[in-house]
């Protein structure tokens, strides 16, 4: 009698983590009840041989948890170690929010597409982030900073609920001695900081800082991530009001893949994978998905 | 096209299946409650020989749920190796749209689809090299069967490793791979070559079924009409609304579907299958997340059936929630089976015709009638039931 047999796993290590170690972790929003805003984490993990680009996502495991996707928000070529700024918002996420230097944690990807800096070369660059949408978007502007000369202006602007809510505050006197622009805007905020004159603000939703930032049209690329609601408004502003060409306004979408290889169907907008086929999408192809699934 | 064809008597069959089901594991249809289910089975006398099909497809076979991905140890999280072992398989019975679901499910799997070998997933690849594929032409088409529109049957040219068709003296053996080949090789003495008039008598059954499909089914996949519509978001909202109020959100249509293969993964303690079954056990520890995290022990990354009908399936972080409403989650489902967008990644529909979700689907919006639908919407409803009438 023959029966053959092999072990499952030998097949594939396709959903095994990579155990990773945390070097340090930093506090990036104290959570406040009152003004509902969460507690928001940057974990430097150890970056091994992982080669990955910006707007690249990884699948980071909570062990004895489960898995979320989380993006990179750390350049691609910074040596030794990779950042990922998690908010807790759900089991897994509370867990890797309390973690601690030392700790690990497990890791699969990178997957997805990424931005290609290089197609915006000698162009005006501006980064919109609602929320911990700025988190996508930060190695990619950091890569921009580490090649400066290469591109014209550098624009940030960075809208959330709350001022309490704003990620990376404390890069921004850094960001602007380097020439980087910021502005601001918070959907609510007391007048004390309403009235703050520095970095320039508004009150109210993002699309509103797009006046502000004196965008010239023809020599500007603009790069988005936050609520769907907030691409697909904020770039529908960008082309259809203020004149960008739509294949340079590009968004990074999210959905809660559980696989990020193409295979749970978590992901999928109408036809694309976004784990596959994205995150990074130009508004262009986010246009013609949004005329078979309105709003993603 | 099968590169070779063999008959086989009905005794010389049930033999082949017997020492198959000695050797190997023996998988095929059998009544149960009523119902007819593929199950393992000791000997060929076992199996169901009267029979459409079996309420589910042979999917669950290849995508068990819950099924371990991984295993790892806490503290530190390194990997502990060793999986179920895998038998050999054999699936004798399978219909022919269920192998042209599996052939989707293959090309999906390997990541061809999307054009990825890379990720090719190994533990259904693995499943599916250790199967060997005996399927049976459906001489007898239930209502609700509808191969003849999707190019799921009642035969096939390829995807099965034999496709047998029942013939008034025996079994027409068609070979349709490596696998098969060395199958028939190994059983050469069981088996006889065929003449023109068998050839003759099978082709003649299988235009049998199809003419009895388009004279007495009042079920169709309108896939051309239904795919334009679909594929250009020419689709008002009201239609899915509409179909979203008839919707109970049982997800029993991607349940049974031979194509539907959405899972989630989880992580649980070692034991997490067994709290996962419906049997109970101590409190679960998943779905919903773990009870006591980070406990020392050894952890299971499962993999679990998932389905885009039901609530949940796309909720994420921070209260954003596409697709919010039932309707916008059947039109998800629905391009996803009859889209160009589709047909063009996967290489055909994303149906095969096997007529499960019709038969299962308790506010009656199974694909025929939903692609009739919007057949009606792209030219409309008299002059469909006019053309329906002409045919």
């Amino acid at each position: 009698m023959a029966v053959a047999t092999q072990p499952v796993h030998g097949a594939s290590d396709l959903y095994v983590p990579r155990p990773v170690r945390i070097l340090d972790v930093r506090e990036e929003i104290v959570p406040d009840p009152a003004a509902g805003t969460r507690r928001t984490v940057t974990l430097t993990l150890e970056r091994g041989d992982l080669d990955y680009l910006p707007g690249q996502f990884l699948q980071v495991t909570a062990f004895g948890g489960g898995e979320v996707p989380i993006s990179i928000s750390s350049p691609g070529g910074m040596p030794g170690a990779l950042y990922l700024t998690i908010r807790d918002n759900g089991v897994v996420s509370g867990m890797l929010v309390a973690a601690k230097a030392g700790d690990v944690v497990g890791v699969r990807g990178p997957f997805g597409n990424h931005f290609d800096l290089d197609a915006h070369r000698g162009r005006d660059l501006f980064f919109v982030g609602g929320g911990c949408g700025l988190a996508p978007l930060r190695g990619l502007y950091w890569e921009a900073l580490l090649r400066r000369s290469d591109f014209g202006r550098i624009v940030l602007l960075h809208g959330s609920r709350c001022p309490g809510e704003m990620l990376y505050g404390w890069q921004w006197p850094d960001y602007e001695r380097q020439g980087v622009e910021i502005l601001l805007s918070a959907d609510r905020a007391d007048d004390c900081w309403a009235k703050e004159e520095h970095p320039p603000r508004c009150v109210g939703l993002i699309t509103k800082l797009f006046d502000q930032a004196h965008i010239v049209p023809e020599r500007a690329s603009a790069f988005l991530c936050g609520p769907p609601i907030m691409i697909e408004n904020g770039g529908r502003e960008l082309v259809e009001r203020i004149g960008l060409a739509p294949e340079r306004v590009l968004g990074t979408l999210e959905r809660h893949m559980k696989c990020g290889v193409g295979k749970c169907g978590h992901c999928v907008v109408v036809d694309r994978y976004v784990c596959i086929d994205g995150p990074v999408f130009s508004y262009e192809e986010l246009a013609a998905l949004g005329r078979i699934e309105p709003a993603w | 096209m099968s590169d070779a064809r063999y008959w086989a008597s009905a005794a010389a069959l049930d033999g082949i299946l017997d020492r198959l089901a000695a050797e190997r594991t023996l998988i095929g249809p059998v009544r149960r409650g009523g119902d007819v289910c593929f199950r393992p089975v000791a000997r060929a006398a076992d199996l169901c020989r009267d029979y459409v099909n079996a309420l589910e497809p042979p999917k669950r076979w290849f995508l068990p749920t819950p099924e371990r991905l991984a295993r790892y140890r806490l503290p530190g999280g390194a990997p502990v190796d060793g999986g179920d072992a895998l038998r050999e398989t054999v699936f004798f019975g399978i219909r022919s749209c269920d192998v042209a679901g599996l052939a989707q499910l293959d090309r999906f799997f390997s990541g061809e689809t999307i054009g990825r070998p890379d990720v090719a997933d190994g533990p259904y690849l693995a499943r599916r090299k250790r199967t060997t594929i005996l399927s049976v032409v459906c001489q007898d088409p239930a209502e609700t069967c509808m191969c003849v529109c999707c190019k799921g049957g009642p035969a096939l040219d390829a995807g099965f490793d034999w496709q047998l068709t029942e013939l008034s003296t025996g079994w027409l053996v068609e070979v349709g791979s490596a696998k098969g080949r060395e199958l028939a090789g190994r059983f050469v003495s069981s088996l006889a070559p065929t003449d023109e008039r068998m050839l003759a008598e099978q082709a003649g059954r299988v235009a049998g079924v199809v003419e009895t499909f388009h004279r007495h089914s009042s079920r169709r996949v309108q896939s051309m009409a239904a795919g334009r519509m679909v594929s250009q978001g020419r689709l008002p909202e009201a239609f899915w609304a509409e179909l979203g109020e008839r919707c109970v959100e049982c997800g029993g249509c991607a349940f049974v579907c031979p194509t539907c293969s959405c899972f989630n993964v989880v992580d649980a303690p070692e034991a997490g299958a067994g709290v996962l079954s419906p049997a109970g056990g101590p409190e679960p520890a998943v779905p919903g997340g773990p009870t006591s995290p980070n406990v020392e022990g050894t952890y299971d990354r499962l993999r679990l059936r998932d389905n885009c009908q039901l609530a949940g399936f796309v909720r994420q972080y921070g209260g954003s929630y596409p697709r919010a409403t039932c309707g916008e989650r059947c039109r998800t489902r629905f391009f996803h089976k009859l889209s160009w967008q589709f047909v063009a990644r996967v290489g055909t529909l994303g149906c095969t015709g096997c007529g499960r979700c019709a038969q299962v689907c308790l506010g009656g919006i199974g694909i025929d009638v939903v692609s009739q639908r919007m057949t009606d919407a792209l030219v409309g409803a008299p002059a469909a039931a006019a053309a329906a009438k002409g045919a």
